[in-house]
């Protein structure tokens, strides 16, 4: 196991070893005087008592064994007398020794026979060594403990600061970025903890404007009208904006590839015009844009451009239908002249002739008769005026309308309804104008009723067109044969017509004169079920 | 010899605990509020070792068991009953303090009755009050060690000066966790002298039957009840309610986590504080019955170091040695802590009104802990005659001064400062006549003066309340 120790420990207890080691070392080199201090006290006083020893003898040479009993001598003596021959610590007369367990002093005696030898216990001895030496002791343990708590309180003093600074940095570390009371230290510690909080202060500062920064940015990429794709150096999308994810939730296929947009863009295209398709099998143009951001991958902006792209078919359309109708009509200008001439000389021949040549004349007059309507009509259509726009109630010009065709709809049996009038109604508006345009898609409905059950109906409401202006919104629904699905792309076009006895201009001049009224018409059709031709104004 | 030795090995290791505990404390106190009350975040076990360190002083372990020694079970009476009453006053409090979110009890007087002036004097009560209490403490200490020692007096109340300034010196983290160890180590000593006592008897009772036999030098029966009746009453009723406003164990209550931890803290503390009284009466009376001789011979104080010294010497006694200096050392670095929150909270942060940095407060505070301990360490060179005695007069005049205040302040919406100041200034004037009367800081009174000082203050509290009730309304 591994022991981490921090900075303040790292200081202590090497501090603490050189504080306690040497008042060990001085306690026991005082401890080691003593005892030798009292061990030559000892030998001495042991010396003098041994030389105050006066041996009795008896009258047979032998010495009184009374005179040596230990009455004279504390419990810690021990005195004898042994005979030379045995006495084996020193050739010496007279000396002392040192063992573990006692002091020894002994003496030749006069008569040369042996030893009086005084024994001392060093235990007492050594009891009286801790006496001596207890108050000693004591200082020592207090030296050690108050040595230790002063080194304990300055470290942690000097420390506290450090590990106040690395708590900080720590923090940092982790992003919690916080104003940290300033160090009242006068110290290079208080400067370097001051200087970190200026630092931190400035970094709050600048983190707080990048934030907003980053705020700005993410609004306006998030609400930018073009879509934008992040793709990460992983190849996978690390993010998009609002408008890209409604394009994903399209779910949309390339046109040649069939891959989703999503796989789509991961696949290293070209900055192109592109060409999707949706479930509902409508065509979208995206206008693909993509560059390389470094050490990341890359950001893809997608330009929906499908309405900029339908609007310029419809103008190539419309400029092809207009030089057309040009065409027509200078061509319905030249006819008309000799279609006069040549109905006047049909006529006359009609007269000079005979009874059985008289029906085929009478069938080229109806002919001729057919052509001039027809050239009247080209005509017509290429001389719509420029609309007189004055302010008037749009429900009752549809009522007005609506009128003239009461009598067809009772004997059709067409049952119709009118919804109610609407809070707007007041348009700028060409009544005449709108007249006929009524008056063009009620005829188309009556037409193209085919049903026994024959139905029509007619709404009309206002909806916002935004905070402060209205619409007014005109439907007018059948319940008729409808128009095929590959047909509606040519209801606008002059000449096209699915109706046996028609021209094919009447939806033509609808939508012209719409659009002169700055109106919008929307017609939504199905096969054998029925239409329906929505029309709004903006009301005022 | 060796007794000594053993003394000084048990010491020694002693140290070296306080020494590692103490360090652990230093680190977490970041506030001032962490320095005082440990950041008011302190959970139960924590709490009950703090409160019972703090409670169980040098005066219970040696001042009681000596007493009980010298008069008997009526010691119990006299002191732990009212002790007790006051602990009981002490739960009907927590919830009060704890609203008025204290870090000094003295604050109260300034959100109770928004009296800077009376916090400035509760500050400087504390602190006149606990260098006197710690005085008690500190020669408790001292006799008892230099006896066991056999060490110099003056030697032996330096060494737990040593100890109690390290112990606070770290705020109240490095008090509870030394607290938490000390009361550990004085339990095992109690233990263990109550243990080796009741084990030169063959039961409990056999102790109390030949104490009943002993007789006093005045022929009275040593468990008979010598104090006069009103004596006793009067002194358990100054234990009691100085206990119940001493700022000690209120800051112990500010300091816990939640009310709940609070009041358990009393009552569990209560429970092991009865036990460790009842096993130091029984060491009293064993003592008393196993070593009559000392009743004539030494002071009060030294005989619960002569008993575990000798009539029940073991290698164990060591531990006792340590428990005692334990139950010394967990009163006093509490009453230090408290004594410079006083110095600094209520005294000098209200006189200098500029703001002082953290660090700052944090410092001077550590240096009135030092600049308290050095006061009590000189005062305490002449020592009291009865630490149990002079105690009780320290309480007194916290008693005086906080119950009322605290107590009604808190129950009493009409309590206000007009009331405060009467009732303080009449029962000091009270008390201090009683004191001159009869010797001040001397047992020889048989009735104690809290009793006349405190009705005093009870009266002049309500008559002013309701005359400073009108009189603050209409300014």
């Amino acid at each position: 196991m591994k022991i981490k120790l921090d900075i303040e420990n790292k200081i202590i207890f090497p501090l603490l070893l050189l504080i306690i080691l040497p008042i060990i070392f001085f306690s026991l080199i005082s401890y080691y005087n003593s005892y030798q201090m009292l061990s030559e006290k000892q030998i001495d006083h042991m010396d003098n008592l041994i030389d105050n020893i006066e041996i009795i003898y008896l009258k047979d040479g032998k010495y009184d064994t009374n005179s040596l009993s230990s009455n004279s001598f504390d419990e810690a003596y021990d005195l004898e007398i042994i005979n030379s021959n045995e006495f084996s610590l020193s050739e010496e007369t007279s000396g002392s020794i040192i063992n573990d367990n006692e002091i020894i002093s002994f003496k030749k005696i006069s008569n040369n026979k042996g030893y009086i030898v005084l024994r001392y216990n060093k235990e007492n001895f050594i009891e009286e060594l801790f006496y001596f030496q207890k108050n000693s002791i004591i200082i020592a343990i207090i030296s050690m403990f108050v040595s230790a708590q002063i080194i304990i309180i300055l470290i942690f003093n000097i420390t506290k600061p450090i590990k106040d600074l690395t708590k900080k940095c720590k923090d940092i570390e982790r992003e919690e970025y916080n104003t940290f009371e300033p160090s009242h230290r006068n110290d290079e510690l208080g400067l370097l903890s001051n200087s970190l909080n200026n630092m931190m202060e400035t970094i709050n500062q600048r983190t707080e404007r990048i934030k907003y920064l980053n705020y700005i940015n993410e609004k306006i990429i998030k609400n930018a009208p073009t879509a934008l794709f992040l793709i990460n150096q992983y190849n996978k999308i690390y993010k998009n904006n609002k408008m890209g994810e409604k394009l994903v939730k399209l779910d949309l296929k390339e046109e040649n590839t069939s891959l989703s947009l999503v796989d789509f863009l991961k696949e290293d295209n070209k900055n192109n015009v592109y060409e999707f398709n949706s479930l509902e099998n409508k065509k979208y143009f995206l206008d693909l844009n993509s560059s390389e951001i470094k050490n990341f991958g890359s950001i893809v902006s997608i330009n929906d451009i499908t309405e900029r792209r339908e609007m310029e078919l419809k103008m190539d359309h419309m400029n092809k239908m207009s030089s057309l109708g040009r065409i027509a009509a200078s061509i319905a200008h030249e006819i008309r002249n000799p279609l006069t001439g040549i109905r006047a000389g049909v006529q006359v021949l009609y007269k000079r002739s005979e009874k059985s040549d008289m029906e085929i004349y009478h069938s080229l007059i109806n002919e001729i008769d057919r052509m001039n309507e027809l050239v009247s009509e080209i005509l017509n259509y290429s001389k719509i005026n420029k609309s007189k726009k004055i302010k008037c109630d749009l429900y009752e010009v549809l009522a007005s309308s609506l009128d003239l065709y009461k009598d067809s709809i009772s004997s059709l049996k067409i049952e119709y309804k009118l919804g109610k009038k609407p809070k707007y109604v007041m348009a700028l508006i060409d009544p005449n104008q709108m007249k006929q345009i009524f008056m063009n898609i009620i005829s188309n409905s009556l037409n193209a009723m085919d049903k026994s059950k024959k139905e029509l109906s007619i709404y009309v409401y206002n909806t916002n067109f935004d905070y402060n202006s209205k619409r007014i919104n005109i439907v007018i629904k059948d319940n008729g044969k409808g128009i095929e699905k590959e047909d509606m792309g040519k209801i606008y076009d002059p000449f096209y017509t699915n109706h046996k006895k028609g021209v094919g201009l009447g939806l033509s001049v609808v939508k012209k004169l719409v659009d002169e009224n700055s109106g919008k018409i929307d017609i939504k059709s199905e096969y054998r079920i029925g239409t329906s031709v929505k029309l709004i104004f903006e009301v005022i | 010899m060796y007794k000594i030795l053993i003394y000084l090995i048990y010491f020694s290791f002693y140290s070296i605990l306080i020494l590692i505990l103490g360090k652990g404390g230093l680190k977490q106190t970041e506030t001032i509020e962490d320095f005082f009350i440990g950041g008011k975040s302190m959970k139960l076990f924590p709490s009950i070792f703090t409160f019972t360190a703090t409670w169980f002083s040098i005066a219970s372990m040696v001042g009681f068991t000596g007493s009980v020694y010298v008069s008997g079970y009526e010691v119990v009476l006299m002191s732990v009953v009212g002790w007790f009453l006051g602990a009981g006053f002490l739960v009907l409090i927590v919830d009060s303090i704890r609203e008025y979110d204290l870090i000094t009890i003295p604050e109260f007087f300034y959100k109770r009755y928004n009296s800077k002036g009376l916090q400035i004097f509760g500050g400087i009560t504390i602190v006149f009050c606990y260098i006197m209490y710690m005085i008690i403490q500190i020669t408790g200490f001292g006799v008892v060690i230099s006896k066991l020692l056999e060490i110099n007096y003056s030697m032996a109340i330096f060494m737990i000066y040593i100890f109690i300034i390290y112990t606070t010196y770290g705020g109240f983290f490095s008090v509870v966790k030394t607290d938490t160890i000390n009361i550990i180590i004085t339990i095992i000593g109690v233990l263990i002298s109550a243990f080796f006592i009741i084990n030169k008897f063959n039961s409990v009772l056999e102790i109390n039957i030949f104490a009943s036999e002993i007789i006093n030098n005045d022929n009275k029966a040593f468990l008979d009840f010598e104090i006069p009746l009103p004596m006793i009453i009067s002194t358990s009723f100054a234990w009691g309610l100085g206990l119940a406003v001493n700022p000690q164990y209120l800051i112990r209550i500010s300091s816990t986590d939640t009310s709940i931890t609070a009041k358990k803290m009393i009552s569990y503390s209560v429970l092991i504080l009865a036990l460790l009284y009842f096993l130091l009466s029984l060491v009293g009376v064993g003592g008393r019955v196993l070593s009559p001789e000392l009743y004539n011979n030494i002071h009060v104080d030294e005989v619960y170091s002569f008993l575990i010294n000798n009539t029940i010497y073991t290698k164990l006694s060591g531990f006792i040695l340590i428990g005692i200096t334990a139950a010394a050392i967990s009163s006093i670095n509490s009453q230090l802590l408290i004594i410079s929150s006083g110095l600094m909270i209520d005294v000098v942060k209200n006189i200098y009104t500029k703001p002082i940095h953290q660090e700052l407060v944090l410092n001077i505070s550590r240096f009135f802990i030092i600049l308290a301990a050095t006061v009590s360490l000189l005062l305490s060179f002449t020592p009291p005659s009865s630490l149990l005695i002079y105690g009780s007069i320290i309480w007194s005049i916290f008693s005086i001064t906080f119950f009322l205040p605290i107590y009604l302040g808190s129950f009493w919406k009409k309590a206000n400062k007009t009331g405060v100041i009467a009732s303080i200034v009449s029962g000091l004037t009270v008390m201090m006549y009683f004191l001159f009367k009869s010797g001040f800081f001397d047992s020889n009174y048989s009735m104690h003066p809290v009793i006349p000082s405190f009705i005093s203050a009870l009266l002049f509290f309500y008559i002013f309340t309701i005359i400073g009730d009108k009189y603050e309304n209409k300014t």
